[in-house]
């Protein structure tokens, strides 16, 4: 029970996560099955929907975007600041910050992770671990978005008297650039506006908030 | 720069010039985000060379 208690933020995602995951390839099997049976061509069983393409798109296509986003937000609180978000430094502390502040090589704790403290490459791996993964995982959903998305392309093109064309050449097409830019951009507003709004407007309880009493003016979040 | 500076550096540039090809050898208008993302790595070179002063 404590070990529910202890995870419970990341057991609660996880579980959100697969039940969203089951319901979208459910429902996406029925979209899929009626334009099967629209262009006179059979349904297919639940387990083929699984490794379609369709399916890796839907997901994929999102996934891309999501991963990008906390790169760049990783990424960005690093250089920029913005006066009053709980999501920003203190204005003045743009950059890496001193040794000293992020407790590394002789400034570490007896306790802090052994990369933490041994300097030298495993150090400089070590304080960009989460870009580093964050970026792995990005350009594997974008580049698998763009397998499933090209067999996608080249289906509808066949169906409709076109040519199919190559992995290369699909990379240059607006269809691929649309789905990815349409991603993009949610993800970037989403973010933008979550640091302004993290301004003026609280939630009691969260680390993702100021306290509800917290001038507007102060910056970051001390929860 | 150390190492460890120029890791993000060089990860965030390969995001910025693969978004750079995407509208070099495909539709022209995505070279308009990818300028807005080098807006970034600029910001970032320039943070660093503040740093080494």
């Amino acid at each position: 029970m404590r070990f529910v208690r202890d995870n419970g933020l990341a057991l609660f995602f996880l579980f959100i996560f697969l039940c969203s995951a089951i319901a979208e390839s459910v429902v996406g099997r029925d979209v899929f099955n009626q334009e099967q049976l629209m262009h006179g061509d059979e349904a297919i069983s639940y387990g083929r929907y699984l490794v379609s393409s369709h399916f890796g798109e839907a997901m994929l296509e999102n996934w891309q975007s999501e991963w990008l986003q906390m790169f760049l937000f990783g990424l960005a609180t690093v250089w920029l600041v913005q006066r009053g978000s709980a999501e920003s430094k203190q204005p003045g502390e743009e950059g890496l910050q001193s040794d000293e502040k992020q407790r590394i090589g002789g400034r570490a704790p007896e306790d802090a992770p052994r990369w933490a403290k041994v300097r030298g490459w495993r150090t400089a791996v070590y304080e960009n671990s989460f870009l580093i993964v964050m970026l792995v995982i990005f350009l594997g959903s974008w580049l698998a978005q763009s397998a499933t998305a090209w067999t996608e392309f080249n289906d509808d093109q066949v169906q409709h008297g076109g040519s199919a064309v190559s992995w290369l050449t699909y990379l240059g097409e607006a269809d691929f650039w649309e789905t990815t830019m349409q991603n993009w951009q949610s993800e970037f507003l989403a973010l933008g506006l979550m640091t302004v709004l993290t301004i003026y407007l609280r939630q009691r309880g969260s680390p993702e908030s100021k306290p509800v009493g917290a001038p507007h003016s102060e910056t970051g979040s001390s929860v | 720069m150390t190492a460890g500076d120029a890791i993000p550096l060089t990860l965030f540039g390969l995001i910025v010039a693969l978004t750079a090809l995407g509208g070099i050898f495909g539709p022209p208008v995505i070279l308009v985000p990818a300028g807005g993302l080098a807006v970034l790595w600029v910001v970032m070179l320039v943070g660093h060379s503040r740093d080494q002063r």
